[in-house]
Protein backbone atom coordinates (compact mmCIF):
# COMPACT_ATOMS: atom_id res chain seq x y z
CA UNK A 1 0.00 0.00 0.00
CA UNK A 2 1.00 3.81 -0.98
CA UNK A 3 2.84 5.39 1.77
CA UNK A 4 1.59 8.75 0.56
CA UNK A 5 -1.25 10.21 1.84
CA UNK A 6 -1.45 13.76 -0.82
CA UNK A 7 -0.08 14.30 -3.75
CA UNK A 8 -0.39 17.38 -5.43
CA UNK A 9 1.16 18.51 -9.27
CA UNK A 10 0.73 21.32 -10.85
CA UNK A 11 -2.20 22.11 -9.32
CA UNK A 12 -4.04 25.97 -10.01
CA UNK A 13 -6.93 27.49 -9.18
CA UNK A 14 -9.02 30.16 -10.76
CA UNK A 15 -12.19 31.98 -9.59
CA UNK A 16 -14.66 33.80 -11.23
CA UNK A 17 -15.64 36.93 -9.46
CA UNK A 18 -18.46 38.86 -10.47
CA UNK A 19 -16.98 42.45 -11.02
CA UNK A 20 -20.75 44.54 -9.54
CA UNK A 21 -23.33 43.53 -7.53
CA UNK A 22 -25.78 41.13 -9.53
CA UNK A 23 -29.73 42.01 -9.58
CA UNK A 24 -32.04 41.40 -12.34
CA UNK A 25 -31.90 44.45 -14.73
CA UNK A 26 -27.79 44.25 -14.69
CA UNK A 27 -27.88 40.75 -15.67
CA UNK A 28 -30.40 41.68 -18.33
CA UNK A 29 -28.22 44.41 -18.99
CA UNK A 30 -25.23 42.38 -19.36
CA UNK A 31 -27.06 40.06 -21.49
CA UNK A 32 -28.17 41.92 -23.81
CA UNK A 33 -25.08 44.01 -24.56
CA UNK A 34 -23.16 40.52 -24.58
CA UNK A 35 -20.83 41.20 -21.81
CA UNK A 36 -19.27 39.10 -19.23
CA UNK A 37 -20.15 40.34 -15.70
CA UNK A 38 -17.22 38.20 -14.55
CA UNK A 39 -13.78 37.97 -14.33
CA UNK A 40 -10.64 35.34 -13.54
CA UNK A 41 -8.67 35.41 -10.33
CA UNK A 42 -6.14 33.21 -9.63
CA UNK A 43 -5.66 32.20 -6.78
CA UNK A 44 -3.18 29.09 -6.63
CA UNK A 45 -0.50 28.54 -9.18
CA UNK A 46 1.60 25.16 -10.38
CA UNK A 47 1.39 24.14 -6.94
CA UNK A 48 3.61 20.44 -6.59
CA UNK A 49 4.21 18.51 -3.33
CA UNK A 50 2.97 15.75 -1.20
CA UNK A 51 2.83 14.18 2.26
CA UNK A 52 3.68 10.76 3.68
CA UNK A 53 1.37 9.05 5.95
CA UNK A 54 2.24 10.17 9.40
CA UNK A 55 4.36 13.70 8.21
CA UNK A 56 3.30 16.76 10.31
CA UNK A 57 2.95 19.92 7.66
CA UNK A 58 2.75 23.12 8.39
CA UNK A 59 1.48 25.87 5.96
CA UNK A 60 2.64 29.41 6.37
CA UNK A 61 1.97 32.67 4.88
CA UNK A 62 0.35 35.55 4.55
CA UNK A 63 -3.24 36.63 4.72
CA UNK A 64 -4.57 35.81 1.29
CA UNK A 65 -2.07 33.74 -0.16
CA UNK A 66 -4.68 30.97 -0.80
CA UNK A 67 -3.85 28.63 2.39
CA UNK A 68 -7.27 27.89 2.70
CA UNK A 69 -8.17 27.74 -0.63
CA UNK A 70 -5.37 25.06 -0.47
CA UNK A 71 -6.71 23.26 2.12
CA UNK A 72 -10.30 23.31 0.77
CA UNK A 73 -9.25 21.50 -2.20
CA UNK A 74 -7.32 18.80 -0.48
CA UNK A 75 -10.84 18.35 1.96
CA UNK A 76 -12.89 18.32 -1.98
CA UNK A 77 -14.40 21.22 -0.73
CA UNK A 78 -13.50 23.26 -3.99
CA UNK A 79 -12.69 21.65 -7.31
CA UNK A 80 -9.36 22.02 -8.55
CA UNK A 81 -8.99 24.29 -12.64
CA UNK A 82 -5.90 22.47 -13.28
CA UNK A 83 -3.77 19.59 -12.09
CA UNK A 84 -3.26 16.26 -10.61
CA UNK A 85 -4.55 15.93 -6.55
CA UNK A 86 -4.27 12.40 -5.39
CA UNK A 87 -5.90 12.33 -1.53
CA UNK A 88 -5.51 8.56 0.34
CA UNK A 89 -7.34 9.23 3.36
CA UNK A 90 -9.77 10.93 4.15
CA UNK A 91 -8.97 14.46 6.15
CA UNK A 92 -11.31 16.09 8.83
CA UNK A 93 -10.63 20.01 9.07
CA UNK A 94 -11.31 22.32 11.81
CA UNK A 95 -11.54 25.72 9.54
CA UNK A 96 -13.75 28.14 11.79
CA UNK A 97 -14.87 26.60 15.22
CA UNK A 98 -18.15 27.78 14.81
CA UNK A 99 -19.61 25.56 11.93
CA UNK A 100 -21.68 23.74 12.94
CA UNK A 101 -23.15 25.30 16.10
CA UNK A 102 -25.84 26.78 16.73
CA UNK A 103 -26.40 29.58 19.40
CA UNK A 104 -30.28 28.92 20.01
CA UNK A 105 -29.20 25.39 20.95
CA UNK A 106 -27.82 24.50 24.71
CA UNK A 107 -24.38 23.50 25.36
CA UNK A 108 -25.04 19.48 25.21
CA UNK A 109 -26.57 19.33 21.95
CA UNK A 110 -24.16 21.87 20.11
CA UNK A 111 -21.60 19.06 21.06
CA UNK A 112 -24.28 16.14 19.40
CA UNK A 113 -24.33 19.13 16.19
CA UNK A 114 -20.55 20.18 16.10
CA UNK A 115 -19.68 16.38 16.85
CA UNK A 116 -21.51 14.73 13.97
CA UNK A 117 -20.25 17.29 11.34
CA UNK A 118 -17.13 15.78 12.18
CA UNK A 119 -17.93 12.42 11.88
CA UNK A 120 -18.57 11.78 15.62
CA UNK A 121 -21.90 9.59 16.33
CA UNK A 122 -24.00 10.08 19.69
CA UNK A 123 -23.36 7.22 21.06
CA UNK A 124 -19.85 8.36 20.90
CA UNK A 125 -20.17 11.33 22.06
CA UNK A 126 -22.42 10.67 25.11
CA UNK A 127 -19.20 8.32 25.97
CA UNK A 128 -16.84 10.89 26.16
CA UNK A 129 -19.47 14.00 26.84
CA UNK A 130 -17.63 14.65 30.59
CA UNK A 131 -14.32 14.76 29.35
CA UNK A 132 -15.46 17.12 26.07
CA UNK A 133 -17.07 18.96 28.84
CA UNK A 134 -14.00 19.44 31.51
CA UNK A 135 -11.62 19.78 28.63
CA UNK A 136 -13.51 23.10 27.86
CA UNK A 137 -14.67 24.11 31.17
CA UNK A 138 -17.73 24.47 30.35
CA UNK A 139 -19.38 21.43 32.96
CA UNK A 140 -22.04 23.62 34.56
CA UNK A 141 -23.05 25.58 31.85
CA UNK A 142 -24.10 22.69 30.01
CA UNK A 143 -27.34 23.13 29.81
CA UNK A 144 -26.99 27.15 28.88
CA UNK A 145 -27.72 28.51 25.33
CA UNK A 146 -24.38 28.78 22.91
CA UNK A 147 -25.56 32.18 22.70
CA UNK A 148 -24.80 32.90 26.45
CA UNK A 149 -21.03 31.84 25.78
CA UNK A 150 -17.58 33.68 25.22
CA UNK A 151 -15.93 33.32 21.57
CA UNK A 152 -13.34 32.05 23.93
CA UNK A 153 -15.74 29.50 25.59
CA UNK A 154 -17.50 28.73 22.12
CA UNK A 155 -14.04 27.44 20.63
CA UNK A 156 -12.78 26.00 23.48
CA UNK A 157 -15.72 24.24 23.14
CA UNK A 158 -14.83 23.39 19.12
CA UNK A 159 -12.10 22.43 19.78
CA UNK A 160 -12.42 20.35 22.57
CA UNK A 161 -15.07 18.39 20.71
CA UNK A 162 -12.58 17.93 17.66
CA UNK A 163 -9.95 16.69 19.70
CA UNK A 164 -12.17 13.77 19.93
CA UNK A 165 -11.80 12.95 16.18
CA UNK A 166 -10.40 9.31 15.26
CA UNK A 167 -9.68 10.08 11.80
CA UNK A 168 -6.33 9.95 10.62
CA UNK A 169 -5.53 13.11 8.90
CA UNK A 170 -6.82 16.30 10.76
CA UNK A 171 -6.29 19.70 9.12
CA UNK A 172 -5.78 22.30 11.68
CA UNK A 173 -6.66 25.96 9.48
CA UNK A 174 -5.38 28.71 12.30
CA UNK A 175 -7.55 26.81 14.84
CA UNK A 176 -5.84 28.32 18.21
CA UNK A 177 -5.98 31.78 17.24
CA UNK A 178 -8.09 32.79 20.17
CA UNK A 179 -7.88 30.72 22.89
CA UNK A 180 -6.50 32.12 26.46
CA UNK A 181 -3.44 30.81 28.04
CA UNK A 182 -5.07 28.07 30.44
CA UNK A 183 -6.64 27.06 27.21
CA UNK A 184 -3.28 26.72 25.30
CA UNK A 185 -2.07 24.84 27.97
CA UNK A 186 -4.45 21.95 27.93
CA UNK A 187 -4.34 22.15 23.84
CA UNK A 188 -0.35 21.28 24.05
CA UNK A 189 -0.85 17.80 26.07
CA UNK A 190 -3.22 17.13 22.95
CA UNK A 191 -0.79 18.67 19.86
CA UNK A 192 2.19 17.07 21.89
CA UNK A 193 0.15 13.15 21.45
CA UNK A 194 -0.44 14.22 17.77
CA UNK A 195 3.00 15.14 17.20
CA UNK A 196 4.33 11.77 18.59
CA UNK A 197 1.24 9.92 16.50
CA UNK A 198 0.89 8.31 13.05
CA UNK A 199 -1.45 10.55 12.12
CA UNK A 200 -0.98 12.72 9.13
CA UNK A 201 -1.50 16.48 10.13
CA UNK A 202 -1.66 19.89 8.23
CA UNK A 203 -1.66 22.92 9.97
CA UNK A 204 -1.64 26.43 8.93
CA UNK A 205 -0.96 29.40 11.68
CA UNK A 206 0.71 32.89 12.29
CA UNK A 207 1.88 31.32 15.21
CA UNK A 208 5.67 29.99 14.18
CA UNK A 209 6.95 28.94 17.55
CA UNK A 210 3.66 26.58 17.83
CA UNK A 211 3.94 25.26 14.41
CA UNK A 212 8.26 24.79 14.49
CA UNK A 213 7.41 22.61 17.90
CA UNK A 214 4.87 20.53 15.96
CA UNK A 215 5.87 20.14 12.29
CA UNK A 216 8.51 18.62 10.46
CA UNK A 217 7.92 20.34 6.79
CA UNK A 218 6.70 23.33 5.93
CA UNK A 219 5.52 25.10 3.09
CA UNK A 220 5.74 28.52 2.62
CA UNK A 221 3.00 29.87 0.14
CA UNK A 222 3.36 33.42 -1.27
CA UNK A 223 0.64 34.98 -3.60
CA UNK A 224 -0.38 31.76 -4.88
CA UNK A 225 2.74 30.56 -5.55
CA UNK A 226 5.47 28.04 -3.38
CA UNK A 227 7.87 29.97 -2.39
CA UNK A 228 9.80 27.33 -0.64
CA UNK A 229 9.42 23.88 1.33
CA UNK A 230 11.57 21.92 3.23
CA UNK A 231 12.22 21.16 6.65
CA UNK A 232 10.17 23.70 9.18
CA UNK A 233 12.51 25.48 10.59
CA UNK A 234 14.09 25.95 7.85
CA UNK A 235 11.07 27.11 5.93
CA UNK A 236 9.68 29.33 8.65
CA UNK A 237 13.43 31.07 9.41
CA UNK A 238 13.22 32.17 5.96
CA UNK A 239 10.03 33.39 5.97
CA UNK A 240 10.49 35.35 9.32
CA UNK A 241 13.36 36.72 7.85
CA UNK A 242 11.75 38.08 4.70
CA UNK A 243 8.66 39.14 7.25
CA UNK A 244 11.44 40.66 9.38
CA UNK A 245 12.76 42.74 6.42
CA UNK B 1 -9.14 3.52 8.66
CA UNK B 2 -11.08 5.31 5.92
CA UNK B 3 -9.32 5.37 2.31
CA UNK B 4 -10.09 6.41 -0.20
CA UNK B 5 -8.84 7.98 -3.75
CA UNK B 6 -10.49 10.93 -5.33
CA UNK B 7 -9.88 11.52 -9.47
CA UNK B 8 -11.54 12.84 -12.01
CA UNK B 9 -14.85 10.37 -12.68
CA UNK B 10 -17.96 10.57 -15.17
CA UNK B 11 -21.25 11.50 -14.14
CA UNK B 12 -22.83 8.32 -13.39
CA UNK B 13 -20.22 6.90 -11.61
CA UNK B 14 -19.93 10.93 -9.57
CA UNK B 15 -23.76 10.40 -9.02
CA UNK B 16 -23.16 6.34 -7.54
CA UNK B 17 -20.13 7.53 -5.32
CA UNK B 18 -22.45 10.20 -4.22
CA UNK B 19 -25.98 8.49 -3.51
CA UNK B 20 -23.48 5.64 -1.59
CA UNK B 21 -21.74 8.56 0.55
CA UNK B 22 -25.28 9.75 1.47
CA UNK B 23 -26.17 6.73 3.10
CA UNK B 24 -23.08 6.33 5.29
CA UNK B 25 -23.58 6.16 9.09
CA UNK B 26 -22.10 9.43 9.87
CA UNK B 27 -24.06 11.11 7.34
CA UNK B 28 -27.20 9.39 8.46
CA UNK B 29 -26.36 10.83 12.09
CA UNK B 30 -25.58 13.95 11.03
CA UNK B 31 -28.73 13.89 9.67
CA UNK B 32 -31.13 13.29 12.48
CA UNK B 33 -28.89 15.53 14.48
CA UNK B 34 -29.71 18.72 11.83
CA UNK B 35 -33.43 17.25 11.70
CA UNK B 36 -33.69 17.25 15.54
CA UNK B 37 -32.00 20.81 16.29
CA UNK B 38 -34.16 22.54 13.60
CA UNK B 39 -37.26 20.84 14.92
CA UNK B 40 -35.87 22.34 18.93
CA UNK B 41 -35.47 25.72 17.40
CA UNK B 42 -38.57 25.54 15.69
CA UNK B 43 -40.34 25.40 18.71
CA UNK B 44 -38.00 27.36 20.76
CA UNK B 45 -39.52 30.00 23.45
CA UNK B 46 -43.34 28.75 21.71
CA UNK B 47 -46.01 28.98 24.13
CA UNK B 48 -48.80 27.09 21.44
CA UNK B 49 -45.59 25.32 19.86
CA UNK B 50 -46.93 22.50 17.02
CA UNK B 51 -50.58 24.86 17.52
CA UNK B 52 -49.28 27.06 15.39
CA UNK B 53 -49.03 24.43 12.62
CA UNK B 54 -52.89 24.23 12.67
CA UNK B 55 -53.35 27.81 13.03
CA UNK B 56 -52.13 29.46 10.13
CA UNK B 57 -54.29 27.11 7.66
CA UNK B 58 -57.59 27.26 9.61
CA UNK B 59 -57.57 30.68 9.69
CA UNK B 60 -57.10 31.59 6.05
CA UNK B 61 -59.46 28.65 5.35
CA UNK B 62 -61.98 30.42 7.61
CA UNK B 63 -61.90 34.16 5.43
CA UNK B 64 -61.98 32.09 2.44
CA UNK B 65 -64.73 29.90 3.04
CA UNK B 66 -66.43 33.39 3.96
CA UNK B 67 -65.42 35.02 1.24
CA UNK B 68 -66.17 32.57 -1.71
CA UNK B 69 -69.09 30.87 0.40
CA UNK B 70 -71.70 32.50 -1.70
CA UNK B 71 -70.55 32.09 -5.32
CA UNK B 72 -68.99 28.39 -4.76
CA UNK B 73 -70.64 26.56 -1.71
CA UNK B 74 -73.27 25.31 -3.70
CA UNK B 75 -70.63 23.83 -6.00
CA UNK B 76 -68.87 21.69 -4.12
CA UNK B 77 -69.82 19.54 -1.53
CA UNK B 78 -67.44 19.62 2.04
CA UNK B 79 -66.21 23.57 0.65
CA UNK B 80 -64.44 24.49 4.25
CA UNK B 81 -62.56 21.06 3.36
CA UNK B 82 -61.88 21.26 -0.19
CA UNK B 83 -60.28 24.34 0.71
CA UNK B 84 -58.37 23.73 3.60
CA UNK B 85 -56.80 20.38 1.94
CA UNK B 86 -56.22 23.08 -1.56
CA UNK B 87 -54.31 25.35 1.50
CA UNK B 88 -52.15 22.73 2.81
CA UNK B 89 -51.19 21.63 -0.51
CA UNK B 90 -49.89 25.24 -1.36
CA UNK B 91 -48.23 25.60 2.16
CA UNK B 92 -46.55 23.03 2.03
CA UNK B 93 -44.82 23.83 -1.84
CA UNK B 94 -44.09 27.02 -0.75
CA UNK B 95 -42.59 26.77 2.59
CA UNK B 96 -40.47 24.11 1.18
CA UNK B 97 -39.07 25.51 -1.83
CA UNK B 98 -38.65 28.62 0.34
CA UNK B 99 -36.32 26.63 2.84
CA UNK B 100 -34.67 25.05 0.15
CA UNK B 101 -34.04 28.40 -1.74
CA UNK B 102 -31.42 29.32 0.57
CA UNK B 103 -29.81 26.15 0.91
CA UNK B 104 -25.80 27.69 0.01
CA UNK B 105 -26.70 30.66 2.10
CA UNK B 106 -28.00 29.63 4.95
CA UNK B 107 -25.43 26.92 5.03
CA UNK B 108 -22.59 28.82 3.58
CA UNK B 109 -20.17 28.29 6.54
CA UNK B 110 -20.50 24.78 7.37
CA UNK B 111 -20.56 23.42 3.43
CA UNK B 112 -17.76 26.02 2.30
CA UNK B 113 -15.69 24.06 5.41
CA UNK B 114 -16.72 20.88 5.40
CA UNK B 115 -17.19 17.83 2.91
CA UNK B 116 -20.92 16.60 4.64
CA UNK B 117 -23.36 16.16 1.50
CA UNK B 118 -25.20 18.72 0.51
CA UNK B 119 -28.20 16.58 0.11
CA UNK B 120 -27.83 16.10 3.80
CA UNK B 121 -28.78 19.81 4.04
CA UNK B 122 -31.68 19.59 1.95
CA UNK B 123 -33.27 16.43 3.25
CA UNK B 124 -33.12 18.11 6.76
CA UNK B 125 -33.96 21.32 5.19
CA UNK B 126 -37.46 19.84 4.18
CA UNK B 127 -37.86 18.26 7.10
CA UNK B 128 -40.06 20.71 9.17
CA UNK B 129 -42.33 21.37 6.35
CA UNK B 130 -43.14 17.78 6.00
CA UNK B 131 -43.85 17.28 9.37
CA UNK B 132 -46.13 20.17 9.25
CA UNK B 133 -47.78 18.63 5.94
CA UNK B 134 -47.99 15.37 7.93
CA UNK B 135 -49.96 17.48 10.48
CA UNK B 136 -52.23 18.95 7.92
CA UNK B 137 -52.65 16.26 6.20
CA UNK B 138 -54.11 14.41 9.56
CA UNK B 139 -56.13 16.72 10.05
CA UNK B 140 -57.85 16.71 6.50
CA UNK B 141 -57.88 12.89 7.25
CA UNK B 142 -60.10 13.74 10.46
CA UNK B 143 -62.76 15.87 7.97
CA UNK B 144 -62.35 13.09 5.13
CA UNK B 145 -63.54 10.48 7.85
CA UNK B 146 -66.30 13.53 9.55
CA UNK B 147 -68.15 14.13 5.51
CA UNK B 148 -67.47 9.96 5.01
CA UNK B 149 -65.24 10.16 2.09
CA UNK B 150 -63.02 7.89 3.84
CA UNK B 151 -62.50 4.16 1.82
CA UNK B 152 -60.09 1.97 0.78
CA UNK B 153 -58.50 3.94 -1.93
CA UNK B 154 -56.40 6.01 0.64
CA UNK B 155 -53.69 3.55 0.43
CA UNK B 156 -52.85 5.76 -3.11
CA UNK B 157 -52.07 8.90 -0.44
CA UNK B 158 -48.46 7.20 0.35
CA UNK B 159 -46.94 7.03 -3.49
CA UNK B 160 -48.28 10.52 -4.19
CA UNK B 161 -46.74 12.24 -1.26
CA UNK B 162 -43.57 10.32 -1.70
CA UNK B 163 -43.88 11.79 -5.43
CA UNK B 164 -44.79 15.08 -4.34
CA UNK B 165 -42.11 15.86 -1.63
CA UNK B 166 -39.61 14.64 -4.81
CA UNK B 167 -40.75 16.94 -6.64
CA UNK B 168 -40.62 19.87 -3.99
CA UNK B 169 -37.10 18.78 -3.69
CA UNK B 170 -36.20 18.81 -7.76
CA UNK B 171 -38.23 22.48 -7.78
CA UNK B 172 -35.82 23.31 -4.75
CA UNK B 173 -32.63 22.35 -5.55
CA UNK B 174 -32.94 24.39 -9.16
CA UNK B 175 -34.09 26.94 -6.91
CA UNK B 176 -31.30 27.01 -4.52
CA UNK B 177 -28.86 27.42 -7.76
CA UNK B 178 -30.29 29.72 -9.28
CA UNK B 179 -30.19 31.79 -6.11
CA UNK B 180 -27.01 31.60 -5.89
CA UNK B 181 -26.23 33.27 -9.17
CA UNK B 182 -29.90 35.69 -9.09
CA UNK B 183 -31.09 37.08 -5.71
CA UNK B 184 -33.36 38.69 -7.06
CA UNK B 185 -35.26 35.16 -7.75
CA UNK B 186 -36.36 34.99 -3.69
CA UNK B 187 -39.01 38.05 -4.37
CA UNK B 188 -39.71 36.44 -7.60
CA UNK B 189 -40.79 33.47 -6.01
CA UNK B 190 -42.48 35.30 -3.60
CA UNK B 191 -44.83 36.93 -5.89
CA UNK B 192 -45.11 33.17 -7.50
CA UNK B 193 -46.15 31.93 -4.39
CA UNK B 194 -49.13 34.62 -3.68
CA UNK B 195 -49.95 34.10 -7.38
CA UNK B 196 -50.07 30.23 -6.76
CA UNK B 197 -53.51 30.64 -4.47
CA UNK B 198 -55.14 32.24 -7.48
CA UNK B 199 -53.89 29.88 -10.28
CA UNK B 200 -54.52 26.88 -8.67
CA UNK B 201 -58.12 25.63 -7.65
CA UNK B 202 -58.09 26.05 -4.23
CA UNK B 203 -61.23 27.95 -3.52
CA UNK B 204 -62.98 27.35 -7.11
CA UNK B 205 -63.31 24.29 -9.15
CA UNK B 206 -61.25 23.63 -12.14
CA UNK B 207 -64.22 22.26 -14.10
CA UNK B 208 -65.81 25.80 -13.40
CA UNK B 209 -63.26 27.83 -16.25
CA UNK B 210 -63.46 27.76 -19.61
CA UNK B 211 -61.78 24.34 -21.38
CA UNK B 212 -58.82 26.43 -22.66
CA UNK B 213 -57.99 28.05 -18.96
CA UNK B 214 -58.44 24.24 -17.74
CA UNK B 215 -55.74 23.12 -19.94
CA UNK B 216 -53.16 26.42 -19.42
CA UNK B 217 -53.84 25.78 -15.72
CA UNK B 218 -53.01 22.30 -15.93
CA UNK B 219 -50.23 22.33 -18.63
CA UNK B 220 -48.24 25.10 -16.57
CA UNK B 221 -49.03 24.66 -13.36
CA UNK B 222 -47.51 21.82 -11.57
CA UNK B 223 -49.37 21.69 -8.71
CA UNK B 224 -52.27 21.41 -10.40
CA UNK B 225 -52.16 17.00 -11.29
CA UNK B 226 -50.95 16.87 -7.87
CA UNK B 227 -54.20 18.77 -6.02
CA UNK B 228 -56.72 17.06 -8.33
CA UNK B 229 -55.03 13.83 -7.11
CA UNK B 230 -54.87 14.71 -3.44
CA UNK B 231 -58.50 16.02 -3.43
CA UNK B 232 -60.02 12.89 -5.35
CA UNK B 233 -58.06 10.31 -2.35
CA UNK B 234 -59.65 12.74 0.16
CA UNK B 235 -62.88 13.92 -0.93
CA UNK B 236 -64.39 11.84 -3.68
CA UNK B 237 -65.89 8.47 -2.55
CA UNK B 238 -65.07 6.46 -5.77
CA UNK B 239 -63.83 9.10 -8.65
CA UNK B 240 -59.88 8.44 -8.96
CA UNK B 241 -58.25 9.55 -12.44
CA UNK B 242 -55.67 7.15 -12.62
CA UNK B 243 -54.37 8.84 -16.19
CA UNK B 244 -54.03 12.08 -13.57
CA UNK B 245 -52.61 10.27 -10.27
CA UNK B 246 -50.49 8.07 -12.82
CA UNK B 247 -48.89 12.12 -14.95
CA UNK B 248 -48.70 13.29 -10.66
CA UNK B 249 -46.31 10.40 -9.77
CA UNK B 250 -44.31 10.26 -13.15
CA UNK B 251 -44.02 14.14 -12.92
CA UNK B 252 -43.05 14.18 -9.41
CA UNK B 253 -40.24 11.95 -9.94
CA UNK B 254 -39.19 13.25 -13.24
CA UNK B 255 -38.89 16.72 -11.94
CA UNK B 256 -36.70 15.28 -9.02
CA UNK B 257 -33.72 13.70 -11.65
CA UNK B 258 -33.72 16.95 -13.64
CA UNK B 259 -33.49 18.78 -10.37
CA UNK B 260 -31.19 16.15 -8.98
CA UNK B 261 -28.66 16.22 -12.24
CA UNK B 262 -28.76 20.36 -12.73
CA UNK B 263 -27.97 20.33 -9.05
CA UNK B 264 -24.78 18.33 -9.05
CA UNK B 265 -23.85 19.82 -12.41
CA UNK B 266 -23.96 23.34 -11.25
CA UNK B 267 -23.02 22.83 -7.09
CA UNK B 268 -19.84 23.57 -6.88
CA UNK B 269 -20.26 26.55 -9.23
CA UNK B 270 -22.95 27.64 -7.35
CA UNK B 271 -21.16 27.46 -3.79
CA UNK B 272 -18.29 29.26 -5.04
CA UNK B 273 -20.65 32.28 -5.64
CA UNK B 274 -22.78 31.36 -2.18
Amino acid sequence: MSNICIKVEDLSKRFLVLKTEKTFLRTLNNLLRRESFKKEMWILHNISFEIKKGEKLAIIGKNGCGKTTLLRILMGIYGKTSGYLEVNVEPKALFKFWIGLNGELSVIDNIYLFGTVYGMDRHFLNQNMDKILDLAGLYDLRFSSLKELSNGQTQRLALSVFFQSKSNFLIFDESLVFVDQVFANKCETYFEELAASDKTVIMTSHNSSFLRKYCHTAIWLDEGYIRMSGEANDVIDKYEEQMGS
Amino acid sequence: MQDKVRRKIGFSKQLKTRLGRLFIRSNRHLFVELVRAKFKITDHNSILGILWNIILPISTMVILYFVFRSTFEHQIRAYPFYILLGLSVINFFTMATSHITKLFSSNREVILNSTISREIFILADIAIPIYKFIIELIICFGFSVFYGFFSVKFFLLIPLLISYIVFILGAGMILSLIYCFIRDIEHVWFIFCRLLLFITPIFYKLEGLSFLMRKVLYIFNPLVPFLISFRQIFMFEDKIDMINYSYSLLFGGFFFILGYMIFISFENIAMEKA
